[in-house]
């Protein structure tokens, strides 16, 4: 049999249509896309604690279902080829299921019965969120298979939509990061019934369309308030709604339930006011650590109460440092005239931004750096966890100087291996980087690091005589964070990464910690937070991740290094039937591609945050340039006159560029040479995968019906696993070179399908077209 | 001769290697799992029954779980193994710990001494809220235990100047057998015994067990059937039912109620209980007032209002309760315990931490009231 070498869609029997309204529509529904897909996240992770492994799991969903419609839409069964016939109802349908899915979202909690305070489990968030976006998704993922479908131009089409989708990334991150989602899907919505518009030719439609735009302008607009007002009445109906504000790092609102004010920041607690003396004793037990404390730093949670205790002490200058100036900006309504007099201190210096990037750039020296953060459950959380952040903590603390560590999520007496892990890797990095390093006991554990030896002290007397000495008789409760037995057991535990047992006298023997130290490019402790989160909820996937710790890396590599081998035995045996493979070569270098794009993506925002830190609009803006670089590739790949050759060429490219990568990303200090290569990586990345799918189509040996959609399912499988095993395993467990190893194998497999796809389709004659 | 490989072969067997990496984590945990099965005890023969050859039935709670051969009860210690009920929790503790006895709380036992603290794991109530969840809520055979033979207990407590072993951090009755033996060696051996304990438990167990326990910290968690089901997974009307037990045995108890906001902080409700325990079980029983930290699966829900424990404390007293106590706030003068007649404070505290005592000889030290309690 012989290759069909005519790809002309007429002779195919397709029905062609201009390129042009087809770019509109597709960089259109490419724009709505990406904002949806931002809003559905930001919605589902209100009801959940975030972390990656959530992220990628709604990520997840999300490319399942548009692979899966892609997929299903690109089945020779579906004869639809005419353009009004099927993309008006897809338009409409998404039009009333984009709002309506964050309607529901947010009515979550009521449907599941979820008692008040607790959170969704893993499971049902899978469960949700594969329910929920199902139809959306699968809407988006046949509008482009079918849109490819009946283009002349498949590839067009996808950079269209890539085009839309950074577009849209950009919209999300500088116009409107602080809308309301639901008025956000309610402006998706206009702009879908608007594309509508254009495309029907009945003026009926046409009137009833516009009709309809400013019904959902309304809806939008008043069925706002309603919704956000049906999630606190299911999360309970005791809570009074006092004040919502919008923030860009998430939606702030304000309870009241019995005289106390609760601050809600996408709808997890964050502090309750006024404050009622919760972070006093461990306030004051840190500032006893350091003999004359004149200079303090504290990052996070300046409006929690912590602040006025620390201006009771003789300091000179406190530099307080919040991600969000919201924060800080809603609290002061509601704090104690105590707490609001503090933020006025004259001693104080109150700054928003990120405050591992304000440590890095400070030229002061600090007598005290407190870190107040959630714990580290996310890689975000996680920056001032590790041994890069306690290194750049060092440089900028006195002689005598101490660096906090609040709040770390502890046990109180059975050390289950989850914390201790988890807390013990932290330990163990902070002992790396500090001579002495002490932890205190209790369910949220304050570790302590010291410049020099001989500085700290949880001794309750000594404590409480130097306190006394500053600040007179008062009471303070420190007994629970100095109570000896508890002190020694913890920082026993936490030593020797194992449970300490009080009446077994070989365990008084420290032994040296085995934990893994926690960097910026091996973020471990986000890992072992996400079990400790799963066993939280009894999910079943707790045991598989728990086992996945317990396999040594190789094992991954294994199976890569095998397959690749095999391959090239095969290649060289040339026992392969290689016609056959051919497809598969392509569709696994359209997965390859679709799956290294993601991975190197997430790497490099990483790498960005590590060494410049969070700046809300600039990931935004690094999403765009992944988005136009791809959208790029996709337009260069009309340069390649040879796609077999090209895709060769291109797999190349990734290996290169997976070596710049190794050289580049996770730069020790963050200035302008590293900025410009980590936008490189980010464009090349987009680039050279954005070319692989049009050059792949190109070199698909049967052209037919559906094929686009095919290969973009293919793509988004990559995508989706990429997504779940970088985020969930690859990097937390085994750091970004077992991760740029990985995919190094991969790529060589690829590789080496696509050698095998060029000489079976060289064999057959079959002569590829031009580009375009 | 060229071989072919036919896509059919080649889904085959890339189906059957995926699926034999996905099965090596699974197959790990289950051998992880079957070789950490602790050596079993068997329960005494007084707290189950077996029927019909393989089932049993244990009565050490008022679940009453009926096992089939294999079966787990719900508290996840007891098995049964072809018709014999088995203890997992026997011998296997996963914390020991060394604790003020005020910790308990026990305001009114033996203030300022030291306990050894023993928990294993495994409870038979799903508290939402519960602060030890990591190990009540599994199996004790899944959790990292210390090798602690019941015989060797009271010998090492005493070595390590604990003349208390306490029952704590879970639920002991999920540990009965092994609890049982440890404090009648203990008693032996002139060693106390506290329990902290929601009460979830059949009158006859708790009779057995009061033979050996000097003091009892019992939780009664609300006083309201709804609560009780929804949040704890429970039912009150046996606890109830067992506070009267440890009043008809005599034995001193104090009652411990964490009051979660908008669960369990109805004051009517609060009045209602403490009526009863003024009614029931006498003035004199202390009862202490926790305020809630966000714990377990109750991670989105703010700490109680001081105001609304100070509220509960004045509604106790408005009750006729003698002794009421705020916990989790320190220093709070809720923390102290005052003498009824004089209003003196006889202990003062801060948090747990005992500052001053003018207690002597279970009196106050001020007009010789009797305070009670377990002093001596």
């Amino acid at each position: 049999m012989r290759f069909l070498p005519d790809r002309n869609p007429r002779r195919l029997g397709l029905t062609v249509i201009p390129v042009a309204r087809f770019s509109l529509l597709f960089f259109a529904v490419g724009v709505v896309s990406q904002i949806a897909q931002i809003v559905f996240l930001r919605e589902f992770l209100r009801i959940y604690y975030g972390s990656e492994i959530a992220w990628a799991l709604i990520l997840g969903a999300w490319m399942f279902w548009i692979c899966l419609g892609s997929a299903v839409a690109s089945l020779p069964v579906i004869k639809t080829e005419k353009l009004r016939k099927w993309a008006l109802p897809l338009l409409l349908s998404l039009a009333a299921l984009i709002p309506a899915t964050v309607y529901i979202i947010r009515d979550l909690r009521g449907y599941f019965d979820v008692p008040t305070g607790e959170y969704l489990s893993l499971s049902t968030l899978l469960f949700a969120s594969l329910t929920l976006s199902a139809p959306t998704c699968f809407c988006f993922g046949a509008l482009f298979a079918l849109g490819s479908r009946a283009s002349a131009s498949p590839s067009s089409i996808y950079l269209c939509e890539s085009l839309g989708c950074g577009v849209g990334g950009l919209a999300c991150a500088f116009l409107f990061p602080s809308v309301d989602s639901f008025r956000a899907a309610a402006v998706l919505c206009i702009l879908l019934l608007g594309m509508s518009f254009l495309l029907t030719k009945s003026r009926m439609m046409r009137a009833l369309l516009a009709g309809a735009v400013p019904l959902a302008f309304w809806a939008g607009w008043k069925l706002a308030p309603l919704s956000h007002h049906n999630f606190w009445s299911n999360f309970n109906q005791q809570f009074h709604l006092v004040e919502h504000r919008a923030s860009k790092y998430g939606d702030l609102d304000v309870v009241r339930y019995e005289g106390q004010y609760s601050l809600y920041q996408q709808g997890h607690i964050l502090f309750s006011m006024p404050d009622q003396g919760e972070l006093k004793p461990l306030t004051h037990l840190i500032l006893a650590q350091h003999e004359n404390p004149r200079t303090v730093l504290l990052i996070g949670g300046g409006a929690a109460g912590m602040l006025k205790e620390i201006l009771r002490h003789p300091v000179a200058r406190v530099d307080a440092v919040e991600l969000d100036p919201a924060i800080v900006a809603v609290a002061r309504n509601y704090i104690a005239e105590a707490d609001r007099a503090a933020l006025r201190d004259p001693r104080l210096l109150l700054s928003d931004g990120d405050g591992r990037r304000f440590l890095q750039r400070a030229t002061a020296k600090y007598d005290l750096i407190i870190i107040q953060m959630p714990d580290p459950r996310t890689a975000l959380d996680n920056r001032c966890c590790t041994l890069e952040f306690f290194q750049s903590a060092f440089a900028r603390l006195t002689d005598k100087g101490v660096l906090a560590l609040c709040g770390i999520t502890s046990h109180t007496d059975y050390a289950a291996p989850e914390f201790l892990q988890r807390n013990a890797s932290i330990f163990a990095t902070m002992t790396r980087v500090f001579p002495e390093v002490l932890a205190t006991p209790g369910a949220s554990s304050t570790f302590l690091a010291a410049r020099a030896k001989g500085t700290l002290s949880l001794d309750e007397v000594g404590v409480l005589r130097r306190l006394s000495n500053r600040m007179g008789n008062e009471m303070i409760a420190i007994f629970p964070l100095t109570e000896k037995f508890q002190v020694e057991k913890i920082n026993a535990e936490l030593r020797d990464d194992r449970p300490f047992n009080p009446l077994d006298e070989r365990t008084a023997n420290a032994s040296v910690s085995a934990a893994a130290l926690n960097r910026d490019r091996h973020p471990v402790a986000c890992h072992f937070s996400m079990l400790l989160w799963m066993h939280l909820s009894n999910d079943p996937f707790a045991a598989v991740l728990k086992a996945l710790t317990s396999l040594n890396e190789w094992l991954w590599r294994i199976p890569l290094a095998v397959c690749t081998a095999a391959l090239i035995f095969l290649r060289l045996r040339r026992r392969a039937r290689e016609r056959l493979l051919a497809p598969f070569s392509l569709m696994l270098c359209v997965f390859t591609a679709g799956l290294y794009g993601i991975t190197v993506e997430i790497l490099a925002m990483l790498s960005f945050q590590s060494a410049f830190g969070y700046i809300h609009p600039w990931m935004g803006a690094l999403l765009a340039i992944f988005m136009l670089g791809l959208a790029a590739g996709a337009w260069c790949h009309r340069k390649i006159a040879n796609p077999r050759r090209g895709l060769l060429t291109l797999h190349l490219g990734l290996i290169l560029l997976l070596g710049f990568s190794c050289v580049t990303l996770f730069p020790a200090k963050g200035g302008i040479m590293e900025l410009l290569a980590t936008l490189a990586v980010i464009g090349l990345d987009g680039f050279l995968v954005g070319a692989i799918y049009p050059v792949a189509l190109r070199a698909w040996p049967q052209p037919r019906a559906g094929l686009g959609g095919l290969l973009y399912a293919c793509d988004l499988a990559g995508g989706l696993a990429g997504a779940l095993m970088v985020s969930s395993v690859l990097l937390p467990l085994w750091g970004s070179a077992a991760t740029l190893q990985i995919l190094f194998f991969l790529c060589l497999l690829s590789f080496f399908g696509c050698i095998s796809a060029h000489r079976a389709l060289k064999k057959c004659g079959f002569v590829p077209p031009p580009g375009g | 001769m060229t071989r072919i490989i036919h896509r059919r072969e080649f889904l085959r067997e890339t189906a059957v290697l995926g699926l034999g990496l996905t099965a090596f984590p699974a197959l790990k945990v289950l051998a992880e799992f079957e070789s950490s099965l602790p050596n079993t005890h068997e329960v005494d023969r007084r707290w189950y029954r077996t029927f019909d050859g393989t089932h049993t039935q244990c009565a050490v709670c008022p679940l009453n779980c009926v096992l089939e051969s294999g079966q787990t009860c719900f508290c996840r210690t007891r098995r049964n193994h072809d018709g014999k009920l088995l203890s997992h929790a026997y011998e296997n503790p996963c914390v020991i710990s060394i604790d003020p006895i005020e910790k308990l709380p026990l305001h009114h036992c033996l203030p300022s001494q030291n306990t050894l603290s023993l928990a294993v794991g495994g409870c038979n109530l799903r508290c939402l809220y519960c602060q030890n969840w990591r190990q009540s809520q599994a199996m004790p055979q899944t959790l990292k235990n210390f090798e602690l033979r019941a015989s060797d207990v009271p010998a090492k407590a005493s070595s390590k100047q604990c003349q208390i072993i306490a029952y704590t951090y879970t639920e002991p009755v999920a540990f009965f057998e092994y609890m049982t033996d440890i404090a009648a060696l203990a008693a032996r051996n002139r060693v106390r015994n506290v329990c902290a304990s929601a009460m979830f438990i059949n009158p006859d167990p708790l009779r057995e067990l009061c033979k050996q326990i000097d003091a009892f910290a019992v939780a009664l968690k609300g006083f309201d059937e709804k609560f009780y089901d929804r949040v704890l997974g429970s039912r009150l009307a046996p606890v109830l039912k067992a506070i009267e037990t440890l009043r008809a045995e005599k034995k001193w108890f104090e009652i411990v109620t964490l009051i979660i906001p908008t669960y369990n902080d109805d004051l009517d409700k609060i009045r209602e209980m403490c009526r009863w325990i003024a009614r029931t079980v006498g003035p004199d029983t202390p009862i202490h007032f926790g305020r809630f930290v966000p714990e377990h699966k109750l991670k989105d829900l703010p700490r109680t209002p001081v105001p609304t424990l100070e509220r509960c404390h004045q509604i106790a007293c408005e009750e006729g309760l003698r002794y009421v106590y705020i916990f989790n706030v320190a220093p709070h003068e809720a923390n102290n315990t005052y003498c009824h007649a004089c209003r003196k404070t006889v202990i003062k505290r801060l948090g747990f931490k005992v500052l001053e005592n003018h207690l002597s000889e279970g009196r106050c030290g001020f007009c010789r009231t009797a305070i009670p309690g377990v002093w001596v």
